[in-house]
């Protein structure tokens, strides 16, 4: 294991009830890198997150976190809430009964942060992702693209050891998209969180991973500079999303 | 952002993470589901196992009480009356359900309400009530009076109106909770009625099953109706061997057997039909374009309006009889402490239901193990005859050791929350089902600790649902006389007891009065329920 090395996979089996996903997948992010995994959908990305996450229970492998064992086969060694992870799930999960700030301010006061210093935290948090003055609605008075920052400014407020990103663009129309895509650069750069994206979609990976791996037939067939990906074998997953990716 | 950095930093490396804070965090969801098990097998799981070692360890001659004939053809006749019922109420519900759940008809929601309102209240008040009606109405002018009234035609009649509103609200709120785009997808290519039959209506099924397991619980535990008009049920014959000049409490075990077998059928046909999909079934949505009736409109709601009120027409013969009618002076209403026995008995167990439905409903909706088992004991519990339940609590409770408990109210509370316990965590889960799990596993990777995620983004969310449960687990409890009637202390008799008691030899008008003392503690229950209710549905 390198010594930047933050995120650690090793042999990595997962399975969908009886039937195995994902077989033998070994991956490392360091600090201050974005990879995104890509792959078909039902290759199994979003179960690799869960795993990741302590949220679903691997058959074999070990994850490794800041260099802390955190899974070894399907023993759950630390729990999700212990690992220091954040997530932005597809669709958000922001607490609809929960205002902005409280949707901030919950987290922070999950990991012991005392009343006044949450209050400082989100409100430069709110500022930092341009929602300044939306600190008092709930989520299901904001726009898409707003409530995708508070997932973003909820992910990262309280300093994760690694963020982990499932398809975060997906409902987003194309001009909306680049923008967040912006201000998640802008933030990954600025901050050094180690990051691990699944994404099906080229731009996603293109834009923002330092690295992409092809998920295919259950294991990782390349893992590279988004640039140096082949197109290959023909018809595969990878020929078409090399096909579409964008240059950064 | 330079200072947030230095205070995340700071914060949750110190105090926070010391080694008994973190244990104490990582064990709290096996704590409490440990209370809320401990809880369950007090309540539910202890008197039938008790009634079970009784059982086993009881005479040849309570035993063989169970060759006799004419006890198995009693029984035979109280399961042929519960099924006739059961069927009954199918043939009432369902199309009640489809006209609530999904239909155009107008004032849906008030004769919704008006339909159910019998089914929160003791059955054998409204066959109080019928009684009156008859007795006071035009139809006694034609020399019937409400003694007429009686027999295995009176019992099926007002059973069916005070049990079918649950194969209504089930059915209804089945077809609410089926997924739009299913029938969305289906009205693309099919009419409206079309769609209603092949994907609506199945979807719909494994709720009607529940309700007929349900009503036909019910409708064979009942005791109170078929007493009052004079006709014989099998649980008859067990509250006899515990409260009447055939007192013989072994020979109560040994009667309750058949009764406890029927309550274990009706649990495997309950696991068998609902299985897993228990509560993923039953929605809560609201905001969809329900099916018009068209030219059949008013005469769906001619009809919906005429069983409406037929199932609250006895209160109309109460209230009747509560102002006309002979009465002594210096005659007054007799409640004692009843009321407030009934009042306070109900709202402790139905508190204790709804902390139970907290771990044990959000414990279902995520798949535990422990918690099927757990819903698995309560629903036994609410499914066996009424008999079955009250002689287990007996056997379990009726020690020296505990008498603090048997001989005072505790034992109507623990009665009241074993047996509806499970009202509170089916309609709590029901709720919890409405989220994305994912919204509690985002706090959890944030760092939530279980109890912090179960308050906050479980309970907080949903404590409409919560209230709700409180409020039916409230009512049944009220409602309830099989059970307590069994074991009540002396003394301490709930409004129920107090009722069927004073019937038998009170003044009809007093009588009449008292009923309708539960008839407004159930319609301000009921009113608050409601009002939570359309809240929700607003705010969603």
């Amino acid at each position: 294991m390198k010594e930047s090395t933050v995120l650690q996979i090793e042999g990595l089996e997962l399975a969908f009830g009886t039937r195995a996903v994902v077989h033998d997948l070994s991956l490392a992010v360091a600090q201050g890198e974005v990879v995104a995994v890509a792959g078909a959908s039902g290759t199994g990305k979003t179960t690799l997150l869960r795993a990741v996450l302590g949220l679903a229970r691997p058959r074999q492998g070990v994850v490794r976190i800041a260099g802390r064992e955190v899974s070894r086969g399907a023993r759950i060694l630390v729990p999700p809430e212990e690992r220091n992870l954040a997530v932005v799930f597809q669709d958000l999960a922001l607490w609809p009964h929960l205002t902005v700030a409280r949707n901030l301010g919950f987290v922070l006061s999950a990991k012991g942060f005392k009343r006044s210093d949450r209050q400082v935290l989100v409100d430069e948090w709110l500022e930092r992702v341009g929602l300044g003055d939306r600190g008092r609605a709930y989520p299901g008075d904001l726009s898409g693209g707003e409530r995708q920052r508070v997932a973003l400014a909820r992910a990262l407020v309280y300093e994760p050891t690694a963020l982990l990103l499932d398809e975060p663009f997906g409902s987003l129309d194309i001009a909306l998209k680049e923008q967040l895509i912006g201000l998640v650069r802008e933030l990954l750069a600025e901050r050094q969180v180690p990051t691990l994206l699944v994404t099906h979609d080229p731009d996603e990976a293109g834009a923002l991973a330092d690295r992409v791996a092809i998920l295919e037939g259950g294991t990782i067939r390349q893992i590279c500079a988004p640039e140096q990906l082949t197109p290959s074998p023909p018809g595969s997953f990878a020929e078409s999303f090399v096909g579409r990716l964008l240059p950064r | 952002m330079g200072r947030s950095l230095s205070l995340g930093a700071g914060v949750g490396h110190g105090w926070l993470h010391t080694a008994v804070h973190e244990r104490w965090r990582r064990y709290q969801r096996v704590g409490a589901l440990v209370l809320a098990t401990v809880c369950v097998a007090l309540v539910a799981s202890l008197p039938l196992l008790a009634l079970v070692a009784e059982l086993t360890s009881s005479t040849v001659d309570s035993l063989s009480l169970l060759q006799r004939w004419d006890l198995w053809a009693l029984f035979l006749r109280s399961a042929a009356r519960a099924l006739l019922v059961t069927l009954l109420s199918l043939a009432v519900g369902i199309p009640l359900g489809c006209l609530f759940g999904r239909s155009d008809l107008p004032l849906r929601r008030i004769l919704w309400l008006v339909h159910a309102f019998p089914l929160f209240l003791p059955p054998f008040l409204l066959a109080l009530g019928w009684f009156h009606l008859v007795d006071l109405s035009g139809v006694a002018g034609a020399g019937i009076g409400g003694r007429s009234l009686s027999g295995e035609p009176a019992v099926t009649w007002v059973l069916t109106f005070a049990l079918a509103p649950i194969v209504t609200t089930l059915t209804a709120f089945a077809l609410r909770g089926i997924e739009p785009s299913l029938e969305e997808a289906a009205l693309v290519v099919a009419r409206p009625l079309h769609v209603f039959r092949s994907v609506l209506l199945p979807g719909a099924a494994p709720a009607v099953a529940l309700a007929s397991v349900v009503v036909f619980s019910l409708a064979i535990s009942e005791l109170g109706v078929p007493l009052f008009f004079g006709t014989r049920a099998y649980s008859e014959v067990v509250f006899s061997r515990l409260a009447g000049i055939d007192f013989n409490p072994g020979e109560a075990v040994a009667l309750a057997t058949p009764l406890l077998v029927a309550g274990l059928l009706l649990v495997v046909a309950e696991r068998r039909l609902f299985g897993r999909r228990r509560f993923d079934l039953l929605g809560l949505r609201e905001s969809r374009q329900p099916i018009e009736l068209g030219r059949w409109r008013s005469l769906a709601t001619a009809v919906v309006l005429a069983l409406a009120a037929a199932g609250v027409a006895p209160l109309a013969g109460l209230v009747w009889r509560a102002m006309v009618g002979p009465i002594r002076p210096g005659q007054k209403l007799a409640l004692g402490d009843s009321l407030w026995t009934s009042l306070s008995t109900a709202f402790i167990a139905a508190a204790a239901a709804t902390a139970i439905a907290c771990v044990v409903g959000h414990a279902l909706v995520r798949r535990s193990r422990i918690a099927s088992i757990l819903d698995g004991c309560l629903f036994l519990a609410f499914v066996m005859p009424s008999a079955v339940l009250g002689v287990g609590l007996i056997s379990a409770w009726n020690r020296p050791a505990t008498q603090w408990v048997y001989t005072t109210t505790a034992i109507l509370v623990i009665a009241g929350c074993g047996r509806y316990a499970i009202l509170a965590v089916r309609s709590s889960a029901v709720a919890f089902a409405q989220s994305s799990p994912q919204l509690e596993e985002a706090g959890q990777v944030a760092g939530a600790s279980f109890l912090r995620r179960l308050v906050m983004l479980v309970l907080r969310p949903h404590w409409r649902g919560l209230a709700l449960a409180f409020l039916l687990t409230l009512v049944f409890c009220m409602r309830d006389l099989d059970t307590v009637i069994l074991f009540y202390p002396p003394g301490a008799e709930p409004l129920t007891v107090r009722l069927f008691t004073l019937e038998a030899n009170g003044p009809p008008r007093l009588v009449a009065a008292l009923a309708l003392v539960q008839v407004v503690l159930v319609a301000g229950a009921v009113t608050v329920g409601s009002l939570l209710l359309s809240l929700g549905a607003r705010r969603r």
